[in-house]
């Protein structure tokens, strides 16, 4: 009882941003008829009113982050140049403004926005069906997985294309082994979801010390220096092309883990419950694995390894529509494009050398996984 | 026998258990709406298999379970979630859900499979809170409740199922001498004046006693008894399974009727127990 848990802290800061954004109803029973009613399969008020919020926020920062770099860009020609790439009316527009703003700056600023809301997402997901908040989109080897294929591909200096194939393949392969070990294990007895999460540990463990093989007999003037960069996570090198062709993916994931997002967290309430709610766990658990190892191989593809964004996200947005999946996992989306996208700002123009991506998402997230490990109240659910 | 109405629930020579082990076998009771059903006995002697096996998170060994004279074990989930409600013990999960939203997730069994709630189960949901009278707990989070608030939103999220039968896993344990009470009171409104069927387990005998209306008891040996309350929770089962020598007291219960309560006097060793004579160790 004494240990203040953060979840008090969260709910307190939850109703700051809620009074703030709209004046909290007077009385219980006002309450009880305007909190929580929503429209069939639509969002209540308040949360529509924050969802907004963000999506607005997160546009204006997609027209400031096309302005942002080596040349900034006035934001009238930022939107003319946009508006021009779908419908070109504008004549007059310089060249070199719209190869900088559409070819070189969109498919990087796409790309953080899509790896940001896949990593979240699924980081989001995984919480919930782990039933622990401090799990992220790794727990189950997908990243360990797409890091052995790239260094492979990398070992054998195989196209840019063939890396991204190979690391996306690989994760799912990392993932798929988890899951078939651990529900192999779990029919013989035991608590499901520990098991599935014990054997993506193991999983990791193994294809981890394949990476290190993989390195230890690549070449160390050439190879090793790019396997090392490939999994410090970048998003410098994406292509137009690379972002479309990941595009796919990551928004199946996101739409198959959507549509069970109301019934994630009956999951979070443990197993028997949830199936003597009525639920199908396994293929609910199943549901949300699949779509999440998709999004997170597909982004981890083009991005590399990047830390700490499946944590930190996910936090940020149950700070601002609580824990509730219906509302919590488009705010996620919304929250790690947006978290993404502004550090990907700060590594493009901060620094003259350009510093990979996952450095600085783990060197700003480290401070708020410490802050929720002292108030981790309890392990695994 | 062919023209009454089969009972709510029925359980037939049901045994169940993991892996090779039977952990209880031959079990068989009925049920009907209105009744609560206590069932009482020691640690490990199966009563969360049983449980499990009646929620069907185990299957059974054995033996038939009938809900209105069908047999369940054939129904899909959603389809036995919509008859029987499970309460568990009061817990806290990991993320801090409104009371309200805790109780609409009851609703689950009643949404399509790809649906979200709609404004008819957030009503129904609220309509749970206030049968229970604790809709003015709707907006707080479900982690900072007590641990009474608590087990009554988990039989509100029962409710919100609109079940014929509650199932309970020790609705009382960890709960205050007052918030114990409570909980019963609650139990026993919504079997008399709602019809509800509930199986509960407990591990106190007067629970049994005062708010039953039948009782499983099982012993040491995995032997079960059914009967009225009274006539299965006895001086020689609580001295044979727990080693307490009771006295059974008759008290007037406020409405007029008469209830049988246990007052425990002195324990020892179940084994040694048999032996001795009841008055000497009294």
């Amino acid at each position: 009882m004494l240990a203040v848990p953060h979840v008090q802290i969260i709910e307190r800061l939850r109703w700051g941003v809620h009074s703030w954004v709209k004046s909290r109803p007077a009385s219980p029973a006002e309450a009880g008829k305007t909190a929580g009613r929503a429209a069939p399969g639509g969002f209540a008020p308040r949360e529509k009113t924050i969802l907004c919020m963000m999506a607005s926020l997160l546009a204006l920062m997609f027209v400031f982050s096309l302005m942002l770099g080596r040349r900034i860009m006035p934001p009238g020609l930022v939107l003319k140049v946009l508006l021009g790439g779908i419908w070109p009316l504008d004549a007059s527009l310089s060249r070199d403004a719209e190869i900088v703003i559409l070819s070189v700056r969109l498919p990087r600023i796409a790309a953080a926005m899509l790896v940001g809301a896949a990593l979240s997402t699924s980081g989001a997901a995984f919480q919930g069906i782990f039933r622990n908040p401090l799990v992220s989109p790794d727990i189950l080897g997908v990243s360990t997985g797409a890091g052995l294929g790239a260094a492979m591909a990398i070992l054998y200096s195989l196209e840019p294309v063939v890396i991204q194939a190979m690391a996306f393949t690989f994760g799912m392969i990392a993932v798929g082994a988890a899951y078939i070990i651990g529900s192999w294990r779990a029919r013989a007895g035991g608590e499901a979801v520990l098991i599935l999460v014990l054997s993506g540990m193991i999983i990791g463990a193994v294809f981890s010390a394949f990476i290190s093989l993989v390195k230890f007999t690549a070449d160390p003037y050439n190879i090793l220096p790019a396997i090392t960069f490939w999994l410090m996570g970048s998003l410098s090198s994406v292509s137009a092309g690379d972002v479309s062709l990941v595009s796919v993916p990551i928004l199946a994931g996101l739409l198959l883990v959507h549509s069970v997002r109301w019934r994630l967290n009956v999951l979070s309430f443990g197993d028997e419950e949830a199936y003597a709610m009525g639920v199908n766990v396994r293929r609910v658990r199943f549901a949300v694995i699949a779509g999440a190892t998709l999004m997170t191989a597909s982004a981890v593809a083009i991005s590399g390894v990047i830390g700490l964004v499946g944590l930190v996200a996910p936090h940020l947005a149950r700070l601002l529509v609580g824990p509730n999946y219906r509302v919590l996992l488009p705010a996620c989306m919304l929250v790690g494009a947006l978290f993404l996208l502004v550090v990907d700002d700060l590594v493009r123009t901060l620094f003259i050398a350009e510093m990979p991506l996952g450095i600085l998402t783990s060197l700003i997230g480290a401070p708020f996984f410490i802050y929720l490990l002292s108030n981790l109240r309890k392990g695994w659910g | 026998m062919d023209d009454r109405r089969p009972a709510l629930l029925e359980v037939f020579e049901a045994s169940c258990g993991y892996g090779d082990r039977i952990v209880a076998e031959g079990v068989t009771f009925a049920m009907d709406h209105g009744d609560v059903l206590c069932l009482l006995g020691p640690n490990g002697a199966g009563k969360t298999t049983l449980f499990k096996a009646l929620l069907r998170l185990i299957p059974l060994r054995e033996g038939r379970m009938r809900i209105h004279g069908e047999d369940a074990a054939a129904w899909s989930r959603r389809r036995f979630a919509s008859v029987v409600g499970y309460v568990p013990q009061a817990h806290t999960p990991p993320f801090p859900f409104t009371v309200r939203d805790v109780v609409v997730m009851g609703r689950i069994s009643r949404v399509d499979a790809f649906g979200s709630p709609t404004g008819r189960d957030v009503d129904a949901a609220g309509e749970a809170l206030e049968r229970l009278t604790i809709g003015q707990l709707a907006d707080r989070a479900y982690t900072e409740l007590s641990g009474g608030e608590r087990q009554l939103v988990l039989i509100a999220r029962a409710l919100a199922q609109e079940p014929e039968i509650l199932i309970m896993d020790e609705p009382t344990s960890n709960l205050d001498f007052g918030n114990q009470l409570m909980v019963l009171e609650h139990i026993r409104s919504l079997a008399r004046d709602e019809g509800l069927g509930v199986l509960m387990t407990t591990h106190d005998p007067n629970h049994a006693l005062v708010y039953g209306t039948k009782a499983v008891a099982i012993d040491r040996k995995g032997a079960f008894a059914v009967g009225a309350p009274e006539t299965v929770v006895t001086e020689a089962y609580l001295k044979a399974t727990y080693g307490v020598a009771s006295r059974m007291l008759r008290l007037a219960a406020g409405d007029g009727g008469a209830a049988m309560v246990c007052l425990p006097v002195a324990w020892g060793d179940p084994a040694h127990c048999h032996k001795s004579t009841d008055g000497r160790r009294a």
